[in-house]
């Protein structure tokens, strides 16, 4: 071995170590950035899952709230009317379904869903009622459930065959086509994107059964109508 | 020579350990960050998979309906009383299958006779069935004159309501019909209808309980005609002579209203069922209404064998 093979040797050698340090203080550099953008972002991803949560449970509300309203029934409140009963506002929807829950018996009922006040703001509940005919509708709702709380806020428009959308489905020859819940966050103000839309399956009632066609179906309930409440008038 | 090689080797390989450790670390890292994301998606997806299957069921419930509507609209002139097929949609599958209503009683039409007959069949006394049957059509007649005698038998009774007096816009309405014992109402209301629009009853698709609720039919003839149904479905020449007194309370034609169940079967194998009673137009743009839908996704519903 000669002179300048054993110098490289060590030059090599105390290079090596100068790599080692260099290599712990890069470790530290990458730990200390990784532990810095952790620390920014946990927070964040904290609050997404707290949104996420938050969404679902909303989202179950809502689901509950569609399957109700797709399951809304051409019924009217008696013999002497010929509308199906379905009385929606901005905040509240009234109509009429097939019973629902465990050991009910086969009827229909009533279902009413509104703000009610409470100490932590509005309460969006669903209650029920069983339904005969009677007069007019001044149920006693019961088996309140309660779908959505403040800060959150929910209102519903309604669609017809135009697909326009409105504020109130009041009277009406025929059921909504379309209902669509918005439910927006109070203290923000903004749409939350979980707000979804449904569609009302019943689209005729039992009269038009012997109707050639959709258009002359809609005719004669307009004229059945008419005739009823000039009767009732 | 050979120390030369040595020292260049250790060189080399010292050189390759620092980078390997710092790549380690960020690979390291980043497969963490990968899991966490990964966890989360995971998590996600699965919360709102039960509304991807919603959503998808009511897609293949409403092709399944237009394709129902297309094959009758297809065959206007003899429509068949019943029908199946399958289709796909995406990654899912669905199993339809139709059947004409007024394989149903309609409590709307049907006469006096043929309700009392399916109270019999169903385990009724005679003398009840007919007072049942009384109730029904008390219930969906408007009162010819000002002594209203059904609404005043309601009062009298104790109810907090009246009859409706008008056609039932739904069989659970029957729930609410005076003196009607609710374990019997369970019992009727998977062999009655409001959408046949037809007093008559189709024998060639109806449940053995409505042909048997057929008045004038004993046990014997029952067992002879369904017998034959069997053999012969369809064969309405051959069937028609055996009912004899109750063929005025009988039709084979096909009807405008049709019960289509749709069975969907999911990618992942979850299956679900959903019925839907249509109504078909002759007319007009709109080749068919729906006239009641029910949906696993709002209530179960029962297998009435169709």
């Amino acid at each position: 071995m000669t002179a300048r093979e054993q110098y490289n040797g060590e030059a090599t050698a105390g290079f090596t170590l100068l790599e080692a340090l260099v290599a712990t203080m890069l470790m530290g550099l990458i730990l200390a950035a990784l532990a810095t953008i952790t620390a920014q972002w946990l927070p964040n991803w904290n609050r997404g899952l707290a949104n996420i949560q938050r969404n679902e449970k909303i989202a179950l509300g809502l689901d509950r709230l569609s399957a109700d309203l797709a399951a809304a029934q051409f019924i009217p409140i008696n013999g002497e009317v010929h509308k199906p009963f379905f009385d929606g506002t901005k905040s509240s929807v009234t109509f009429v379904r097939t019973a629902l829950g465990p050991n009910t018996s086969p009827g229909l009922e009533f279902v009413h869903i509104a703000e009610i006040p409470s100490e932590q703001g509005p309460v969006l509940v669903r209650s029920r009622a069983p339904f005969v005919p009677v007069d007019r509708v001044e149920p006693h709702f019961t088996n309140p459930v309660e779908l959505l709380r403040a800060p959150y806020r929910l209102s519903f428009s309604y669609a017809g065959a135009d697909r326009v959308w409105r504020n109130n489905w009041h009277e009406q020859i025929e059921l909504p086509k379309f209902v669509r819940m918005t439910v927006r966050d109070a203290t923000m103000g903004n749409a939350l994107p979980v707000s979804t839309a449904t569609p009302v399956h019943a689209g005729v009632p039992v009269t038009c059964i012997s109707a050639k066609s959709y258009a002359m179906c809609l005719q004669s309930e307009k004229s059945l109508a008419a005739k009823k409440s000039a009767i009732q008038q | 020579m050979d120390t030369s090689k040595t020292s260049l080797k250790l060189q080399r390989t010292d050189s390759d350990g620092f980078i390997l450790i710092a790549v380690l670390w960020i690979l390291g890292a980043l497969s963490v960050l990968a899991s966490i994301y990964a966890v989360y998606v995971i998590n996600t997806a699965s919360a709102f998979a039960t509304y991807d299957d919603h959503l998808k069921a009511e897609a293949l419930v409403s092709a399944a309906l237009e394709l129902t509507a297309y094959r009758q609209q297809a065959a206007a002139q003899l429509r068949p009383t019943h029908g199946r097929f399958e289709f796909r949609l995406g990654k899912e599958s669905a199993v339809v299958q139709y059947r004409s209503e007024d394989a149903r009683i309609d409590l709307n039409k049907a006469p006096k006779q043929l309700l009392a007959g399916l109270f019999v069949a169903l385990g009724a006394s005679p003398d009840d069935a007919n007072v049942y049957a009384d109730r029904i059509i008390g219930w969906r007649t408007t009162p010819s004159n000002k002594q209203d005698s059904e609404a005043l038998a309601y009062r009298m009774a104790g109810f907090t309501y009246e009859p409706r007096e008008a056609a039932f816009p739904h069989v659970n309405e029957l729930s609410l019909v005076r003196d009607l014992p609710m374990p019997l109402v369970e019992r009727a209301l998977p062999f009655v209808t409001v959408y046949s629009g037809r007093a008559q009853v189709n024998v060639l698709e109806a449940a053995p309980e409505v042909i048997a609720a057929l008045p004038g039919m004993s046990k014997d003839l029952l067992d002879t005609f369904l017998a034959q149904r069997r053999a012969s479905p369809g064969n309405a020449e051959l069937l028609l002579p055996l009912l004899k007194d109750a063929r005025q309370y009988v039709t084979v034609a096909g009807s405008k209203t049709l019960r289509v169940t749709v069975r969907i079967t999911f990618d992942n194998g979850h299956r679900e069922k959903a019925e839907v009673v249509i109504l078909l137009f002759d007319k007009g743009d709109q080749p068919f209404a729906v006239l009641s839908w029910r949906d696993p996704f709002d209530q179960t519903i029962a297998d009435n064998g169709l």
